[in-house]
């Protein structure tokens, strides 16, 4: 009974309906996860990269260095 | 029906001139008051007021916007600000104007465009502010009530004098040493302030009341390394140029000073033990200083008013006189 439902699952999953409707929004949603966690784990450039001239430029928690970009404290 | 339309455009008629009445009248603080930018739990900041000693805090804004660079205009009726409030995206900042007690918020300019570190003139007309993305911006003149706005410079963060006469900014790219420069308000010529000789890493002038020193931050090394943030500290030099003295040690990264209406204090950012920004004061003559704000939130300044040094006259530039300012200080 199991061995017939995991059969029928990888039958559904390799028919091209299910290609559409499971396999790729699961491969998207993974790596999409992934390029998320990552984020979250290298911290955010982006503030980082933003040029500043004063600490009105950098969000709270960064100082505006004189060479141009905003430093996380 | 006729008295009823006839009715409703006199109402019509009361209210836009009500409007117009309650923005002139808008009433200046009857004590001494800091305005300043306080960040928040959604990484934006809101405007807010306080006393002298850093008492009574009260937010004026409190809008999911950033809101940021508050300055009084001279007669303390009024607060100018930038805030992201239109496009609310980092960096979208534009200028607003609101009552001192955060009503009555409106855009200085119609058509959005980048406009951030504004300055009022003495007499309350015109502000100058930045226009453009930081490190690329340029210096403009406008009229407070938003109908023109003028190139002037290439920098960064204008400061208007009181006597009228000049405008100072800090000139020079990003990443680059830079230099505070003097901009004629009337000719629009500038020239070289401080460093005299060669560019160096100097921001934030601000005038002293009077219009007789400017202070400044100075990071005094010849090259820039990542780790010589806490080396910038405060400087004071007279507007002919001597008379160049430090305020505060270096070491305590120390930035944006902003002068007490007397010029016997000078207000500052620096970082605390927590490692959060918090507005200092400094009295210049007895070089203590006094914490003013706390808490995990970072604080920016910011501006002072006080009703005992606002006069409801203007300085004449033509006359090329200094006298106004001494007549402040009386």
């Amino acid at each position: 009974m199991k061995n017939n439902l995991r059969g029928k699952i990888r039958d559904f999953i390799a028919s091209e309906k299910g290609r559409v409707s499971v396999k790729g929004p699961l491969t998207l949603g993974i790596a999409t996860g992934g390029v998320l966690l990552a984020q979250t784990i290298v911290g955010t450039p982006d503030a980082q990269a933003w040029p500043c001239e004063i600490n009105d430029h950098c969000p709270q928690g960064y100082w505006c260095h004189q060479d141009g970009s905003c430093v996380p404290f | 029906m006729k008295y009823k339309v006839q009715f409703l455009f006199y109402l019509l008629g009361v209210s836009v001139l009500c409007l117009k009445v309650c923005a002139v009248l808008a009433k200046a603080p009857d004590t001494a008051k800091i305005v300043f930018a306080k960040g928040g739990i959604e990484n934006t900041r809101d405007i807010y007021l306080m006393n002298p000693d850093g008492s009574d805090q009260m937010n004026l804004t409190n809008h999911r916007a950033d809101d940021i660079a508050p300055v009084w205009s001279p007669t303390g009726e009024h607060i100018l600000f930038a805030s992201d409030r239109e496009h609310k995206a980092w960096g979208t900042w534009d200028l607003y104007l609101m009552d001192p007690d955060g009503s009555n918020v409106r855009k200085v300019f119609d058509k959005w465009k980048r406009r951030n570190s504004p300055t009022w003139s003495p007499d309350g007309k015109r502000i100058a502010y930045t226009s453009g993305e930081p490190g690329s911006g340029s210096i403009y003149i406008g009229t407070i009530d938003g109908k023109t706005e003028e190139r002037v410079a290439t920098g960064c963060c204008p400061v208007w004098s009181p006597d009228d006469r000049e405008i100072a900014f800090v000139e020079g790219a990003i990443r680059e040493p830079k230099r505070i420069s003097f901009l004629n308000s009337q000719t629009h010529r500038h020239r070289f302030f401080f460093p005299p000789k060669r560019a160096s890493w100097v921001r934030y002038p601000a005038w002293s009341p009077l219009g007789d020193k400017l202070a400044f931050t100075w990071t005094n090394r010849a090259e820039l390394r990542r780790e010589d943030f806490v080396l910038e500290t405060i400087y004071i030099v007279n507007r002919d140029g001597t008379g160049l003295q430090q305020v505060i040690e270096e070491g305590r990264a120390t930035v944006h000073p902003s002068w007490s209406p007397s010029g016997n204090e000078l207000l500052y950012n620096a970082i605390d033990a927590n490692r959060d920004m918090q507005i200092y004061k400094i009295s210049l003559d007895s070089e203590v200083s006094v914490q003013l704000t706390d808490g995990k939130f970072w604080n920016y300044l910011g501006d002072w008013f006080d009703p005992a040094y606002a006069l409801p006259v203007s300085p004449q530039p033509q006359l090329l006189t200094t006298i106004w300012a001494k007549m402040k200080k009386e």
